[in-house]
């Protein structure tokens, strides 16, 4: 590459581009199916969005008028707009903090058992929750958390020293939103851990070892750097769901008493679409939250960039 | 450098929203295009009353019919189906909605799509009907409907107003109702056993009740020694379980608008009688008679079956001998007996159960896909006369059902059972459109038809307190402003009920919040709308006065 | 290597190992109730389901969950359908994204930067659900099997993780085979592609997992019930009368689903089983190494 550089000053942006753009010819032709696809399959759709800006009638097209940012300005005008928008957020972010380092733990914890067969089936066992839908695991959130025959609560009313029900205590249901996410979730958030892990050489710690490293030195000096890459990665995909709380989870187990605090837009939206159909105001909905995450993403890659790490793009 | 990414980037959206659009467009073109062009259906019919009826039965020309369902039978080409398709020489392509976590997703992508069913079910979806309507997607079968009487009867023989709310202002009728509840569904139920237990008489006012509740939370009815029972259970996050002390009270309801004799209509939430029942049920859950988790969304069987409480507001058909939750609840618990009783006298002196609505919870509707309306107006009407729907929904007697020698009826192939499933019999089919609970309704035991009627006659009183929107579009207030009314409400009701708000201090400020959020601008409107209702529904009884009178 | 680490082992690495076996032990424990309640409840009878309370063993032993099931035919054809898509929708999709992937993953690319934002940009703003099935329908895959595989063949979110791993291949394994004379598509096939397993694993694995639990893309482009994905079908069987009557303002006793706990329990275990059978094969790309053994090999 170096050599074949050289006498690129001598030509103009455009030939240069040009000159690339041949070069990488079989690159262009890879990528294209997957673009292609993108474009036809999510793209087209994507634009439908436009409807946010529309009275949009799905059954009558003609009857669909331009209304501009109606929509928009009615939901963030609405008298609970800012109680939910605030609970959407304080609740992701929480989760997020709570809930980013706990797959990373796990997955370097595992990465040091010796034993392959207890690694693996405790892998398939961590696993497990990612596949029980919140409709169930609700059901069961509910049993355990019961006020008179609760498992949990019983724990709970013994440390608090106080009769507690959580789902419907304002204190304590966003916290137990946070843990029973990490407890869906962690599990399977390990996978890409591990993926990482394996692309490790394992020459390095065999280097490591010989040097009279610690295995804690080992940690911190090969393993931690080598999944950075990835950390970072999914710290700019987890900024993608700042504006998403978690609607399944939350639409299954809040209720009038917690609105206050687990209210989301997501809810919001859902309970408002109920009495009154309209797809307009919720795309508007989820247009909003799209931007907000966008511009999250594009922060967050930014900071990731300047700090020296390789961001999305 | 950062600029030329910018550029860049708007550049590539550009280009690409302008290649799309283009395709967007298309789309949009062809569909209008598809509902504009085809809305002479509706004035095809207007001499279609006048017309020959239609012999459905001698028909030559074979008919293809897609019919989009949610319940019943769901499976195809079963024995029923084969039955229908020979009858009516027609052939049945059964179409089903997946369930209803997503079914009014689906209906409203069916709706928009180029290929419609011919027939399509529904449930509760107001505003997409009236587009559906709009945009001229279903045909309006009033000319049919006293040519081809069966539906019409049936309606008009168990509630004259069930039509009128299908109907719309002038008279079309694009909706059939495909079951109206009872006109009442539910009863008070105690545990004999504990009665007995304590040597307690059954409760025939509410102070007894609460007397009753005390004794089943403190004085250990089941012998246990333990403290583990309550009073009162019933579904969590249910205002319905308190319906005794709501029904104390008149003018009162946790969700609906209520209306006095006088026609003045006000928000159910927010009178005092709310504030009086919220305070007796409060200060009941503060005791411990109530059952503590009752304020979250839970389950009502398992607390039951666990010998939890010994009184509930519930179903009529517990009653039935294949009641699934009695099944399950005598099986683990042989000794018990629950038992419906009669209503508790409370404040106002006039005990009542609480009314199910005149209108349809389920509709379907003759799509404009249909090539003749008439005639398959005509077979949903013959499919819903007496005998066709007992064939339909239990089969043949002696081979699917047989009388026992009281008369009730016993299942020889039951309709929700196995068997039905896996020998395509196709019991159940077409559940939902037109759902008789008249005598045609021969799985109900004479006690619980008994037990209906009654529970029915006896709400007929607080029905007339309830307001019903026939066309919840026209309040446009409410779809305004009402989710958050709602909202608010809830929180009010359930923090009192859970002793976190009080109806002392905390009621003027709770009227106060909802008066923010519009609701007396909406209570003017309900006031206007429920006073032309009113107008037009007496208009639609005069009208409708002989065929009304001929059905019962 | 073994011998250097018994001499090695301090005993503050001792504890910690200690700790660290029972601490996933524990977990995975409490990790596997819910599953096992639910596998418990499905084999229990139907009037012990209704009581509730901990299942650490079936209660009133009995198989008629899985009759029940199985007596459905639509079992069969959306169990044939769930498989042919998730194996057609996996190998096509986890293709289509390396594909992808690679390209972007190249810092030479140029106009990279902007392919990179038009992809993630699909993942951020998400398709409505009327605009998607308008597409489907203008595409004329309405009621067609392929409306369940083409929409979620690329995702933008598997996309940035695989360019993520390309990104750690070290470029000088690529040097020598283009000073051969490859050309970027065959390195993509006969290096890149063997190099990355653990990921190409990882995100099959993720593709599978979605092909296989989706039941949307069924609510949206399916009519015809024997072309419902497996999962359709099973929700379809839960399907709540009651709730839904009482949404729509109506208090009616609802017979028909009777049985749903148990009912319930046995279409999670039904549908979460095979993957749970697929698991093992993808796991052993994850052990250590594997991407340099490739390199060696």
């Amino acid at each position: 590459m170096v050599a074949a550089a050289k006498p690129v000053h001598e030509l103009s942006a455009w030939e240069r581009f040009r000159k690339d753009v041949v070069r990488d010819k079989w690159l262009y032709l890879l990528l294209l199916p997957g673009i292609v696809f993108l474009l036809i399959f999510r793209y087209i759709p994507i634009f439908g969005n436009v409807i946010a800006f529309m009275d949009y009638n799905p059954y009558d097209m003609g009857a669909s008028t331009w209304v501009g940012f109606k929509h928009f300005a009615d939901l963030l005008t609405r008298p609970q707009f800012l109680q939910v928008f605030g609970n959407t957020l304080y609740i992701s972010i929480l989760k997020m903090v709570c809930g980013f380092p706990v797959p990373i733990i796990l997955a370097l914890m595992m990465n040091e058992m010796k034993n392959l067969k207890f690694k693996k089936v405790s892998q398939t066992l961590l696993y497990l929750p990612n596949f029980i839908s919140w409709v169930v695991l609700s059901g069961l959130i509910m049993n355990m958390l019961d006020p008179d025959t609760g498992v949990v609560t019983s724990i709970i009313n013994s440390i608090a020293g106080e009769k507690i029900q959580v789902l419907t205590d304002t204190r304590y249901f966003v916290p137990m939103l946070v843990v029973t996410d990490i407890y869906k979730g962690a599990g399977w958030g390990t996978i890409i851990y591990f993926a990482a892990l394996s692309g490790i050489d394992p020459q390095l710690y065999e280097a490591a070892e010989i040097d009279g490293a610690r295995k804690w030195k080992q940690l911190l000096h090969i393993t931690l750097p080598s999944i950075t890459p990835t950390i970072v990665i999914m710290l700019i995909l987890t900024c993608n769901n700042i504006v998403n709380a978690g609607f399944d989870q939350i639409f299954m187990l809040y209720s009038a008493l917690v609105y206050s605090v687990a209210d989301i837009i997501d809810t919001y939206v859902y309970r408002i679409g109920i009495k009154n159909a309209d797809y307009s105001f919720s795309t508007a909905a989820g247009l909003f939250k799209s931007v907000i995450a966008f511009v999250m993403i594009l922060i967050v890659n930014t900071v990731a960039k300047k700090t020296g790490n390789e961001g999305i793009w | 450098m950062n600029m030329k990414k910018i550029l860049c980037l708007v550049l590539a959206l550009a280009l690409s929203i302008s290649l799309f659009a283009a395709c967007g467009n298309n789309g949009g073109d062809s569909s209008t295009a598809s509902t504009g062009g085809d809305t002479s259906t509706g004035s095809d019919n207007s001499d279609a009353a006048d017309s020959e009826p239609i012999d459905v039965l001698n028909q030559s020309e074979t008919m293809d019919l897609t019919i989009t369902v949610m319940d019943g039978f769901l499976q195809q080409d079963s024995e029923i189906e084969k039955w229908l398709e020979e009858l009516y020489n027609v052939n049945i392509t059964l179409n089903i909605l997946p369930g209803y976590t997503d079914g009014a997703s689906a209906i409203q992508l069916i709706m928009a799509s180029d290929d419609l069913p011919d027939t399509i079910w529904w449930w509760s979806m107001d505003t997409q009907y009236q587009e559906w309507v709009n945009a001229g997607l279903l045909v309006d079968v009033s000319p049919y409907i006293d040519k081809y009487t069966n539906i019409r009867d049936y309606y008009n023989k168990m509630d004259p107003k069930t039509l009128f709310f299908a109907s719309d202002d002038s008279g079309a009728i694009y909706r059939i109702p495909g079951d109206v509840a009872e006109p009442s569904c539910e009863c008070l139920w105690i545990r004999q056993d504990w009665l007995d237990n304590l040597n307690l008489e059954v409760p025939t006012t509410i102070d007894e009740l609460e007397e009753v509740m005390r004794a089943f939370t403190e004085d250990d009815p089941d012998g246990n020694g333990q403290d583990d029972t309550y009073g009162l259970g019933g579904d969590g996050y249910d205002f319905r379980s308190f319906w005794p002390w709501i029904q104390s009270y008149d003018l009162t309801h946790y969700d609906r608008w209520v209306v006095d004799e006088d026609g003045n209509v006000a928000y159910g939430p927010s009178t005092e009688g709310t504030r009086s029942w919220l305070t007796d049920v409060a200060e009941l859950y503060k005791k411990g008679y109530i059952t503590q988790n009752i304020t979250q969304d839970t389950n009502r069987d398992e607390e039951m079956a666990n010998g939890g409480f010994g009184v509930t507001y519930s179903w009529c058909a517990w009653n039935n001998p294949s009641a699934q939750t009695m099944i399950s609840f005598y099986s683990s618990n042989p000794d018990a007996k629950w038992v419906p009783i009669d209503m508790v006298t409370g404040e106002n002196g006039n005990p009542e159960e609480d009314p199910a609505t005149s209108a349809a919870w389920a509709y379907f509707g003759i799509t404009k896909a249909c090539e003749d309306p008439e005639r398959l107006y005509a077979i949903w009407d013959d499919m819903t006369a007496s005998d066709n729907y007992i064939h339909r929904q239990y089969g043949v007697e002696g081979e699917h059902y047989e009388y026992d020698e009281d008369g009730n009826y016993v299942a020889i192939i039951n309709p929700d059972g196995e068997d039905n499933k896996t020998q395509n019999i196709g019991l159940k089919l077409f559940y939902n459109c037109v759902n008789r609970k008249d005598e045609c309704n021969i799985g109900n035991t004479p006690e619980t038809t008994e037990l209906f009627n009654k529970s029915g006659e006896n709400s007929r009183d607080r029905a007339a307190q309830l307001v019903e929107w026939k066309d919840p579009n026209a309040f446009t207030t409410w779809l305004d402003y009402g989710t958050d009314i709602g909202d608010q409400k809830d929180q009010y009701m359930w923090g009192v009920i859970a002793g976190t708000n009080d109806t002392e201090t905390g009621w003027d400020n709770y009227i106060a919040t909802l008066n923010s959020l519009g609701l007396e601008e909406a209570t003017a409107q309900a006031n206007e709308l429920y006073a032309s209702q009113e107008a037009a529904m007496e208009t639609y009884l005069a009208e409708h006065e002989a065929t009304i009178a001929e059905a019962e | 290597m073994a011998h250097t680490n018994k001499i090695k082992t301090s005993t503050g690495e001792k504890i910690f190992t200690v700790f660290n076996y029972t601490f996933i032990t524990v977990l995975c424990l409490i990790m596997l109730y819910p599953f096992w309640h639910v596998v418990m409840q499905s084999f229990s009878s139907m009037e012990e389901t209704l009581k509730g309370g901990a299942f650490l063993y079936p209660k009133g032993f009995n198989l008629d969950t899985y009759r029940s099931v199985f007596n459905n035919p639509q079992v069969y054809t959306g169990f044939a359908t769930s498989v042919m898509v998730t194996i057609v929708g996996t190998v096509l999709g986890t293709l289509l994204t390396a594909m992808t992937a690679y390209p972007l993953s190249k810092s030479r690319l140029r106009g990279g930067k902007v392919l990179m934002v038009i992809v993630l940009i699909t993942m951020i703003f998400s398709a409505g659900m009327i605009p998607s099935f308008l597409l489907i329908q203008e595409l004329g895959l309405l009621d067609n099997r392929l409306a369940l595989i083409l929409p979620a063949l690329v995702s933008a979110y598997n996309c940035i993780i695989m360019k993520n791993f390309f990104l750690s291949i070290p470029e000088s394994l690529e040097e020598s085979a283009r000073i051969d004379g490859a050309n970027d598509i065959r390195i993509f096939f006969s290096i890149i592609v063997p190099l990355s397993k653990a990921t190409i694993a990882t995100i099959a694995l993720f593709m599978a997992v979605a092909y296989w639990n989706d039941y949307f893309s069924t609510v949206l482009y399916i009519r015809s019930s024997e072309k419902w994905a497996l999962q359709a079908v099973l929700r379809n069987m839960l399907t709540n009368t009651q709730q839904a009557m009482a949404q729509a303002g109506v208090n009616v006793v609802s017979t028909s689903n009777t049985n749903s706990e148990t009912i319930k329990a046995g279409t999670i275990v039904i549908s979460t089983v095979p993957i749970l059978v697929v698991y093992p094969f993808v796991q052993k790309y994850f052990v250590t190494g594997v991407m340099i053994g490739g390199v060696k090999g």
